[in-house]
């Protein structure tokens, strides 16, 4: 298109321009349909259930560094909360229970979304909660585990691999169950 | 009512499919009789969506909530309002709005082309319907929504057209209520523009297809397509701001616009139809660039349906997509049909569009024209390209890489500034070729202008190179929109002695396309002073505030002087009262707010925020509260400054105003008794 042209230009030569036009539109549309075919066939990972949890690694209120990782061996109960959530308020007094029940065998670990310091901390202090817990920073460990929303209670065994999570806030029953389960399967 | 909804779907499928093949075979037998049929079974497929849409708001309204779509984008407490606008809260409604859209375009489209379309009539007729049945189909199988829930014998529940085996009928008590986020004014307007700018781009499709398969392919349609591809690229438009305005007061961030996916899915066909329509100029005045606006008119469309796949099919992840599901391998399987029809059909009628003129000058308004088309397909394509990104990264590396803001800033920012040149230039040259000479002379007024605003901004405003250039720049636009305008007058003044603002609006009167033009590239300018403003001279500042203390920012003071609660029919609502002052005027009570709406699911979403904002022309006080503690004796709140925002939105409605005023369609008679009066008048 950008070199000089002048009318006298054959005919034959313009539609070889057309030509050249079609196929450069044609390439570039076969490129990306090739790249939606490889998205439809491969979707996004959804909330994951099984295989090996994705990495927890924050730092608490007070400073300390938390990593998952660090639990290898013991199974662990990753609870997704905030302070502005009411339905977390009702399994709060729960999840402490069960954590002091279990203690010696279990980890328990409170993850804070979209929280500000001093309402996440008021709120646990409220609740006298134990186990450790801190900010999931630009919410990083959200979109890990695709939670949707909180409360949201994930269940990892000992050798750090899922074991299914549970939605809304959870009763006192099913998180025995779910942690007898988990003890069931550990060494 | 919901099976007086399916059964019209069903039937407006099979009448889609009966109308699509008749009008091809009526086409080619050039049988009268089969094209009317043709065209009587579009008009009976528009009439049975219309029954089954009236039908699902008729559901929505009535609170019937044994229908799966109803009990989940609805509750009793749902104020009628957003009852409506629920039908497009959801997958299934808005794929069935969306196939109302396109009815009512296509009534309206046959209506007025019926006549003067003899070659491509069967044609129209038949790529409408094709469009219809894809979507028709999509509705029926893959997102149907009037579905019920039935209680299976196990005692779970299961959403289906049908009764199951053993399952007896649901009916919640209540419905789980439609998402907070889209519980807003902005929320039930911004769908419906977008919408009609989406599905209008349908119709220079329309008329691209209909060309290739008649053979009609002579230049008028240039001048035929330019209203039916304005006035759906006018809704687009409007539809982004007004997203936009959405975003800007209710996500509580303090910007506009965040390059999301689903934003960017509207942006990109936004950008072509924008080239569309400068590229079908080149094409009246000069007979060039037919195969390259033909293929346009359907990019513009294949944009649309592949930023449908993009936001529908859940491949990309973003804030406001939809989840997973099913519709997107037939998406991907309309976007790999449609392309394939249309490239053979291209291919076929190559001898038919060729160039009839060629470039004259590297310094033309048609190569003005060539280059801004260039930098709006290149901004397209690199918009694509970064929201596809993350399905490219991981198709290569196995890594999932989601590109953000910085680099669409990066990439589109200098297209961008390329394009307000080309506006500032391109209007004062000539058809054919212009000499420097002229141009110089044209282009002096313009570019004192610029300087001018460079310089008052570099003495008194800043030093930053970034918003000097750029607001440089809206400097030579609004300059040569201005000069243009004069001259106009001044011709006009000369040859016929009317006194200047008669002139300026007869010479307006007979040119509404170029002056309708100008408007519109004022409303630009507007908009890009009011982005240049508000994000680099952004203030901001996060913070706590004990009641009855103070922050300041920007010049302003903030008292923060108490919380409210309130309780409304689906929400729990928390005020806080803050006190602006600037100086020792006092501004006013911002009143920010946090929504709390009752879980759904036994869930909370978490609180959704409602600025509170004072806006002026010279700039916008925006807080957002963020929450409280100690019975509301310390407030959280996040305060921004952002200077000429509201430019942006009195941007957008010159912008719209423009459009309108190009198209608008002035009596014959009108004008010609004017050009009769401009000639019988001496020349002085």
């Amino acid at each position: 298109m950008n070199e000089s042209m002048n009318p006298e230009t054959p005919p034959e030569r313009r539609s070889g321009q057309g030509r050249l036009m079609v196929s450069a539109i044609a390439f570039v549309g076969i490129i990306l349909v090739a790249v939606f075919y490889w998205g439809v066939l491969n979707p996004p990972t959804r909330r994951p259930e099984s295989g090996k949890a994705p990495a927890i690694e924050l730092k608490t209120y007070d400073g300390d560094p938390i990593s998952l990782a660090a639990y290898r061996g013991k199974p662990v109960v990753v609870n997704f909360w905030a302070s502005w959530c009411l339905s977390c308020r009702e399994e709060q007094p729960i999840l402490e229970a069960a954590w002091r029940k279990y203690q010696d065998r279990v980890m328990f670990l409170g993850i804070a979304y979209l929280d500000q310091e001093v309402n996440a901390r008021a709120y646990m202090e409220e609740f006298d909660v134990t186990y450790p817990y801190g900010p999931d920073m630009g919410s990083r460990i959200y979109t890990a585990y695709h939670v949707q929303g909180v409360p949201e209670t994930f269940f990892i065994d000992a050798e750090g691999k899922l074991h299914g999570f549970h939605v809304g806030p959870i009763s006192a029953a099913a998180l025995d169950q779910r942690i007898q389960e988990l003890l069931a399967i550990t060494p | 009512m919901a099976d007086l909804g399916y059964i019209a779907l069903v039937l407006a499928f099979i009448v889609a499919l009966y109308g699509f093949v008749v009008s091809l075979v009526g086409g080619r037998r050039r049988d009268q009789v089969l094209i009317i049929s043709g065209r009587n079974s579009l008009y009976a497929v528009a009439g049975l969506v219309v029954v089954a849409t009236s039908a699902l708001w008729y559901l929505f309204v009535t609170n019937n909530f044994s229908i799966e779509f109803v009990a989940s984008h609805s509750e009793r407490s749902l104020p009628l309002f957003y009852r409506f606008s629920a039908l497009w809260g959801g997958q299934a409604g808005s794929l069935l709005f969306w196939v109302f859209i396109l009815s009512l375009y296509s009534v309206i489209f046959l209506l007025v082309e019926w006549r003067r379309q003899q070659r491509r009539r069967p044609y129209i007729v038949a790529t409408l319907l094709a469009v219809h049945v894809f979507f028709l189909l999509v509705v029926l199988v893959a997102a149907n929504p009037f579905e019920r829930l039935w209680v299976l014998a196990d005692g779970t529940t299961q959403a289906a057209l049908f009764r199951p085996g053993g399952a007896s009928l649901f009916i919640p008590a209540d419905g789980s209520g439609l998402s907070p986020l889209l519980q807003n004014y902005w929320m039930v307007f911004h769908p419906v523009f977008l919408y009609l700018g989406y599905v209008g781009l349908t119709l220079p499709m329309v008329y691209a297809v209909s060309g290739l398969m008649s053979g009609d392919l002579d230049n008028r349609w240039a001048k035929d397509v330019r209203v039916w591809n304005l006035i759906p690229w006018m809704f687009l438009t409007a539809g982004i701001l007004m997203g936009s305005q959405w975003a800007y007061v209710e996500l509580g961030w303090g910007g506009f616009w965040a390059w999301d996916p689903v934003e960017n899915a509207s942006l990109i066909p936004w950008l072509t139809a924008t080239a569309f329509l400068h590229s079908i100029m080149i094409q009246q005045q000069r007979g060039m660039l037919k195969v390259w606006n033909v293929s346009l008119a359907f990019i513009g469309f294949w944009l649309v349906i592949i930023g449908t796949f993009i936001t529908r099919s859940g491949i990309i992840d973003s804030v406001h997509a939809f989840a997973l599901s099913n519709v997107g391998p037939m998406f991907l399987s309309f976007i790999i049909l449609s392309f394939a029809v249309f490239m053979y059909l291209l291919w076929q009628r190559l001898p038919l569009l060729q160039s009839e003129s060629e470039l004259d000058s590297m310094l033309s308004r048609e190569s003005a024209f060539l280059y801004v088309n260039v930098l709006f397909i290149v901004a397209a394509f690199v918009t694509l390209f970064g929201t596809i990104f993350p399905i490219v990264s991981e198709a290569l590396t196995n890594t999932k890489i989601a590109v953000s803001a910085p680099y669409f800033n990066k990439v589109d920012g200098p297209i961008f500034l390329g394009i307000l040149l080309l506006m500032g230039i391109g209007p004062l040259l000539g058809w054919r070729r212009s000499s420097t000479d002229m141009l110089r002379k044209s282009l002096a007024p313009p570019l004192a202008m610029a300087l001018f605003v460079m310089v008052v901004l570099f003495m008194f405003v800043t030093h930053n190179w970034l918003p000097i250039l750029a607001w440089g720049l809206t400097g030579l636009v609004l300059g040569t929109i201005l000069w243009e305008y004069f001259r106009g007058a001044r011709a006009r003044r000369k040859a016929t002695g009317e006194v200047w603002p008669l002139a300026l609006l007869r010479v307006m009167g007979r040119n509404q396309r170029r002056y309708g033009g100008y408007m519109v590239h004022l409303g630009v300018v507007m908009i890009t002073v009011a982005v240049v403003g508000a994000t680099i001279f952004q203030s901001n500042l996060k913070t706590s505030i004990p009641l009855n203390e103070s922050v300041e920012l920007a010049g302003y003071t903030f008292t923060y002087t108490g919380l409210e609660q309130e309780k409304l029919s689906n929400h729990d609502a928390a005020i806080a009262n803050v006190l602006v002052q600037k100086g020792d005027t006092l501004i006013g009570t911002l009143r920010p707010r946090m929504n709390f709406y009752s879980g759904i699911s036994g869930r909370d979403m978490g609180p959704t925020t409602e600025v509170g904002l004072h806006t002026n022309l010279y700039e916008d006080v925006y807080v957002v509260f963020n929450g409280w503690e100690a019975d509301g004796n310390l407030g959280a709140f996040e305060i921004f400054v952002n200077p000429l925002m509201l430019w942006m939105w009195i941007g957008g409605l010159v912008m719209i105003f423009g459009t309108l005023f190009a198209v608008w369609p002035i009596p014959k008679s009108a004008t010609r008794r004017v050009r009769v009066a401009a000639a019988a008048q001496p020349v002085s």
